[in-house]
């Protein structure tokens, strides 16, 4: 799942040399951490949500395929 | 360079986890690429929803490497094309409906690309007038079919 998140969201862009993806066990699942650059949250999250709902759909079909339970979160870092 | 279609979906699915086999044929408007899995089912999901994440993001993918690409269509193990038909069918009753009664009939809550396949169907239907209406609650539109006056 790493790969996959790790590909889509690279390929998706304008930095991808800026994401990078942590997983994070917690209670039986995965939680996928994405950072990225600020400018590219905007079109990982797409028009309504449209894209961070499509790649979390695919998600779970690839993890329940694998039986795997897994999430994922795009986290901010708040400029100091 | 060049977007690279087949391959990218290709990585998308194995990374996915799901062996599968994809088939790259020409369209009209685009590129039809025909995925066949043993797992189709997943890929597909409730009402072909993943499949159309699928091809969303597949698309999202190719833009991002080439703005002129031209669109890609995917679809996992014929279910499309059976979509398509059941749609064009529930045209067909639809029309024979408002035949019989002269009254509206709305159909569920379809998406662009669903009702495209609608009114396509319906094009060729005298004395039937259609038009899609909002739905609360969706993005969807419902089309509403009546008797042309």
């Amino acid at each position: 799942m790493q790969a996959f998140l790790e590909f889509l969201v690279k390929g998706l862009v304008s930095h991808p040399d800026q994401v990078t993806v942590t997983p994070v066990p917690k209670e039986g699942m995965t939680v996928y951490e994405l950072r990225m650059h600020p400018d590219d949250v905007g079109k990982i999250i797409g028009r309504q949500g449209m894209t961070i709902n499509a790649i979390r759909s695919l998600l779970l079909a690839g993890s329940a395929k694998k039986g795997e339970r897994c999430v994922m979160e795009i986290v901010e870092e708040k400029p100091a | 360079m060049p977007a690279q279609p087949k391959a990218t979906l290709e990585q998308l699915l194995k990374t996915l986890g799901f062996d599968a086999t994809v088939e790259e044929h020409p369209l009209e408007d685009g590129l039809f690429l025909d995925v066949k899995t043993e797992d189709s089912g997943r890929l597909i999901g409730r009402q072909g929803q993943t499949l159309s994440d699928l091809q969303y993001l597949t698309n999202r993918l190719l833009f991002q490497q080439d703005q002129n690409v031209p669109k890609v269509m995917i679809d996992v193990g014929g279910y499309r094309s059976k979509a398509r038909e059941a749609l064009v069918q529930k045209a067909k009753e639809a029309v024979e409906k408002v035949r019989r009664w002269g009254d509206v009939v709305e159909l569920e809550p379809m998406s662009a690309f669903d009702r495209r396949i609608i009114y396509a169907a319906l094009k060729d239907e005298a004395g039937i007038e259609a038009q899609s209406a909002e739905v609360e609650g969706t993005t969807k539109k419902a089309v509403l079919l009546r008797p042309k006056h």
